[in-house]
């Protein structure tokens, strides 16, 4: 019945109730896709105008703030860290209760901030965030896994609220046909956006950007009302 | 989605102990009780990395001498908690001055803020604080969760004991890749110790009577864990 091209079941996902505290996003996806790069590209081209706090949930969570640091794309106060015993789904879906602690130490310490990026340890396409952790999220596949992956669906493929298709660059090296990731994606998705992007230059996130401050308006609006 | 715990239990079926308090333990015992305690190892990464656990028999040896030694005194701390005789505060500096290592409470404290982050969503308004607002630390919180979902101490003994050797075991299982089947019966060897160190501190009424038990190699583990990079647990 849910075959791949039915797009009947891309229900999204009852999302947290308006709150007080940040809009909270979730960067998720496989292994190498580009999560952290996409992160520091994100706090690059947002960080003039919102207040953001990165939380990573990678194991080499001293090397990502040294590349956050580095940038100088964030104060490095504003990038935390959660361990994830060997289960990186698991913090961020079954029992979220590390990563909230480390999100509201951080509001407490840092004041009221405006966009807190989640990123998840890289796990396989069955992640999936909880929406008691996150507002929204993002899955991030990136085009030398194989132009199949879309077709291979999961939650993270189907449910997330954007799928970013990363390192566009790559397509002619590794044999990719972008054309079937994207027809593949919108059967999987139905609605749901998907973006292509390349971080040759971190200035390639734009797309994405623009959608979180979309997303962002609209949570905003949604919380006023 | 609070739970009503003031109703009376149902028949007395499973002899002494009534059913709402036995579903009431095995809420608490699953694994999937979210305590956050799936992202510590207890020690266990360190002694990994020190070489003191590498295959069954040692994690089987490792894990009785700490239920005998630093799980013994939580687990009277949880005792303590459970029966609700004694201020929060009063326990938790019992205990605080039990664990000489900053590490271990420190992960304690953790882990106690993640019941209290729980039991305020279950039961609003409830959840266990000490005076200054913070989350005692993990046996003593557990203790008084314990007693808010209808457990009694002796309940909230063998949870502990059980939880330690099982929380333990699972981070070899996933730091060693160790067979899952030689691991859960190196867990069914250890019923017995489990349910005798929960035995051992059922009873225990007064703080003063709160176990010292420790064992060094322990808090230097707990210590030693801050220091590995990249590490994969809490502690």
């Amino acid at each position: 019945m849910h075959g791949p091209h039915h797009t009947h079941h891309n229900e999204v996902p009852a999302r947290r109730p308006a709150h007080g505290g940040a809009f909270r996003v979730g960067i998720g996806g496989p292994v190498g896709t580009g999560k952290t790069a996409l992160v520091a590209a994100l706090c690059g081209l947002l960080a003039d105008d919102l207040r953001i706090g990165v939380v990573t949930n990678d194991i080499y969570t001293t090397e990502d703030a040294d590349t956050l640091r580095r940038r100088g794309v964030l104060p490095v106060e504003r990038i935390g860290a959660v361990q994830t015993g060997c289960c990186p789904h698991t913090a961020i879906r079954d029992d979220i209760t590390a990563n909230l602690d480390a999100i509201e130490d951080m509001e407490e310490r840092e004041g009221p901030l405006d966009l807190i990026l989640l990123e998840s340890g890289g796990d396989n396409l069955t992640l999936t965030f909880s929406t008691g952790l996150i507002d929204v999220q993002l899955f991030v596949l990136d085009v030398a896994g194989g132009d199949k992956v879309p077709r291979k669906g999961g939650p993270g493929v189907t449910r997330s609220d954007l799928l970013v298709i990363n390192k566009t660059d790559l397509a002619p090296l590794v044999g990719a046909d972008l054309g079937v990731m994207d027809r593949d994606a919108k059967a999987q998705r139905g609605e749901l956006p998907v973006r292509f992007i390349s971080l040759v230059d971190p200035s390639g996130a734009q797309p994405v950007a623009d959608w979180i401050v979309h997303e962002l308006d609209h949570w905003r609006a949604a919380a006023v009302a | 989605m609070a739970l009503d715990t003031d109703d009376p239990p149902g028949p007395d079926a499973f002899g002494s102990a009534a059913p709402t308090s036995i579903a009431s333990l095995l809420l608490l015992a699953d694994g999937r009780f979210p305590d956050g305690s799936h992202a510590h190892s207890f020690g266990m990464e360190a002694a990994v990395a020190l070489g003191r656990v590498h295959d069954p028999a040692s994690l089987h040896r490792y894990v009785e001498a700490r239920l005998w030694t630093t799980v013994r005194t939580d687990a009277g701390a949880a005792v303590l908690a459970a029966r609700g005789d004694h201020p929060l505060d009063v326990l938790d500096a019992a205990l605080v001055v039990r664990q000489p290592s900053r590490a271990t409470r420190d992960a304690s404290r953790t882990l106690g803020r993640s019941l209290v982050r729980t039991a305020a969503r279950l039961w609003p308004g409830s959840e266990p604080r000490l005076l200054d607002g913070r989350p005692p630390l993990q046996p003593v919180a557990f203790g008084a969760v314990a007693a808010l979902a209808g457990c009694g101490p002796a309940d909230a003994a063998l949870c502990t004991s059980h939880a330690a050797a099982a929380g333990l075991s699972s981070a070899a299982l996933r730091l060693l890749g160790l067979d899952p089947f030689e691991v859960t019966a190196v867990l069914a060897d250890l019923r017995d110790p489990v349910a005798a160190v929960a035995a051992s501190a059922a009873d225990l009424v007064d703080v003063a009577d709160l176990p010292s038990t420790s064992t060094p190699l322990a808090e230097l583990d707990a210590e030693y864990q801050r220091t590995i990079e990249p590490r994969l647990f809490g502690s």
